[in-house]
């Protein structure tokens, strides 16, 4: 009968360990962007390890009839798309999309990035840029006379100039929508990039092929919850404690082990 | 003499099986889906010592134990807490059944429900394999937008049109169900039916916690702990007795 090393049990909870690890910087990440506009917060998945080397060590000579993995591995990161609640603002151009749907902008490198934070502010040609100084698509820019100007919900931008009394529509701002937006590349800075699995998005004006409506003088607030991740974070650290504790168990163990022979 | 010690040493290695299964259960204390294992000892078969003189057994001594083994890891089924997550393509299965995974290997079962929209819109578990129907993989249509919802008898609508019925296995005998890793499983005997629809509970938005129940695995824990250590002891005592057999007795 050969033995399932200690060493390997320590492996085991050292997988444990940094499993619980991760999942600690997920929930202070989604903790320190409680109050970032558009924010999407992340989830931990879990996974078990399936290492060959180590499930052959504790496969091999065993009578066990059960597991074959060991340990506990972190497989990805999940992004929860909920919406977020709305908080007006003063500002025009803060939009909030209610619903799904992406803002969509021009990256420097020329590709298109996707964002649902809606603070948009104007550049010095009368365009609508984000907070970062990308421009939105599809591009439009306000004449320099322009006394008024608002956004529908169905996106469209409605501008009065000087002079005249009723505002006329300029432009529309087109959304685009992901089948799977959880399969979206997170490039960081609230930016989303398109890839393999998210498929290819449908762009359409608001309030059509199932995009939500905008909505002016609002941001998206961050979807974290708050009690949600307090609970999650109590729950990690009592995880991380016990496996702790089965460390600590395996060193006596393997304490015992030397000291078999006495002196 | 010897055979004590070797008593002894099986003893310490069993309890290092539990041991081994104490880890993988606290390890996986926040794992969905997870079923605790547990371990159950059988001691040797006791051996008739017989007394040898020349080429004639003349007299029986009596039997002797001859230590411990682990005679089988065994999977606890009991339902774990369900968790609200709100999110929609979290299951959770009420009472029996497990959902069906199409892997590779052959089909798989689970109840790990954190399913995701994978490529061509399948719906896929956590480890990327499909998720099955009664109809085979379960694929979603593009949606416009209208939420994706599925009853508690397991009937999934898109845009309010049913597309697909969830395929949940139940096994005769429960222990037929085998792990393969941490969340899925096999069946070891005959392949499970399928459950009818109107026996089927999933709920949306919900996952089921890992069935580990901390407070028995770290009494295990202590348990093994100090097993092991008597054990250890006993191997000292023995050695010790064998050092002054050889180097007191022995002496002339």
């Amino acid at each position: 009968m050969s033995s399932v090393s200690l060493n390997v049990l320590l492996h085991v909870s050292r997988t444990g360990l940094q499993a619980q690890q991760t999942k600690m910087n997920v929930l202070a990440h989604n903790i320190s962007n409680i109050n970032t506009t558009g924010y999407k917060s992340m989830r931990a998945e879990f996974q078990e390890l399936l290492d060959g080397r180590l499930t052959d060590e504790l496969r091999e000579g065993s009578n066990r009839v059960s597991s074959e993995a060991a340990g506990v591995r972190l497989s990805a990161t999940q992004r929860l798309f909920e919406q977020g609640q709305l908080e007006m603002s003063a500002y025009p151009w803060d939009l909030a999309i209610e619903g799904d749907g992406f803002f969509q902008v021009r990256l420097p490198d020329g590709s298109v990035g996707y964002t649902r934070d809606g603070s948009f502010r104007l550049d010095g040609e009368g365009r609508l840029v984000t907070a970062d100084g990308y421009m939105l698509i599809p591009p439009f820019a306000l004449p320099p006379d322009t006394e008024d100007a608002m956004v529908t919900p169905e996106g469209v931008v409605m501008v009065r100039r000087r002079g005249e009394t009723d505002p006329v529509p300029l432009a529309t701002i087109t959304l685009a929508r992901f089948t799977n937006p959880e399969g979206l590349d997170d490039s960081g800075d609230n930016l989303f990039r398109q890839t393999v699995a998210s498929g290819n998005p449908v762009v359409a004006p608001p309030g059509t092929w199932g995009m939500g409506h905008l909505v002016g003088h609002a941001l998206e607030k961050s979807n974290v919850d708050l009690a949600q991740e307090m609970v999650d974070l109590i729950s990690t650290q009592r995880a991380y404690t016990l496996i702790i504790h089965v460390l600590q168990a395996s060193d006596e163990m393997l304490g015992m082990a030397n000291q078999m022979r006495s002196a | 003499m010897i055979r004590g010690l070797y008593t002894s040493a099986a003893g310490m290695l069993a309890g290092l099986r539990r041991y081994e299964t104490v880890v993988q259960n606290l390890s996986n204390v926040r794992t969905i889906g997870y079923k605790a294992d547990r371990t159950t000892l059988n001691d040797f078969p006791a051996m008739l010592l017989a007394r040898i003189r020349g080429d004639r057994a003349d007299a029986e001594v009596g039997t002797v134990a001859t230590g411990v083994s682990l005679s089988a890891v065994t999977t606890n089924f009991n339902a774990g807490e369900l968790r609200l997550t709100d999110h929609p393509y979290d299951f959770a299965i009420v009472g029996d059944g497990y959902f069906r995974l199409e892997t590779p290997d052959g089909v798989r079962y689970t109840r790990d429900g954190r399913f995701y929209r994978g490529q061509d819109g399948r719906l896929t578990s956590a480890d990327g394999y499909p998720v099955l129907g009664t109809n085979g993989p379960i694929v979603l249509p593009p949606t416009d937008g209208t939420p994706f919802t599925v009853t508690p008898q397991g009937l999934i609508f898109v845009d309010d049109v049913p597309v697909a019925q969830l395929s949940l296995a139940r096994f005769a005998n429960p222990a037929d169900a085998v792990k393969v890793s941490q969340t899925n499983f096999k069946s070891a005997g005959a392949e499970p039916e399928t459950m009818p629809a109107n026996e089927v509970r999933v709920f949306q938005g919900y996952l089921e916690e890992s069935n580990v129940d901390v407070a028995r695995e770290t009494t295990e824990l202590m348990s093994v702990m100090r097993a092991y250590e008597s054990n250890q002891r006993l191997v000292q005592y023995q050695d010790q007795i064998n050092r002054q057999t050889v180097s007191e007795l022995g002496r002339v």
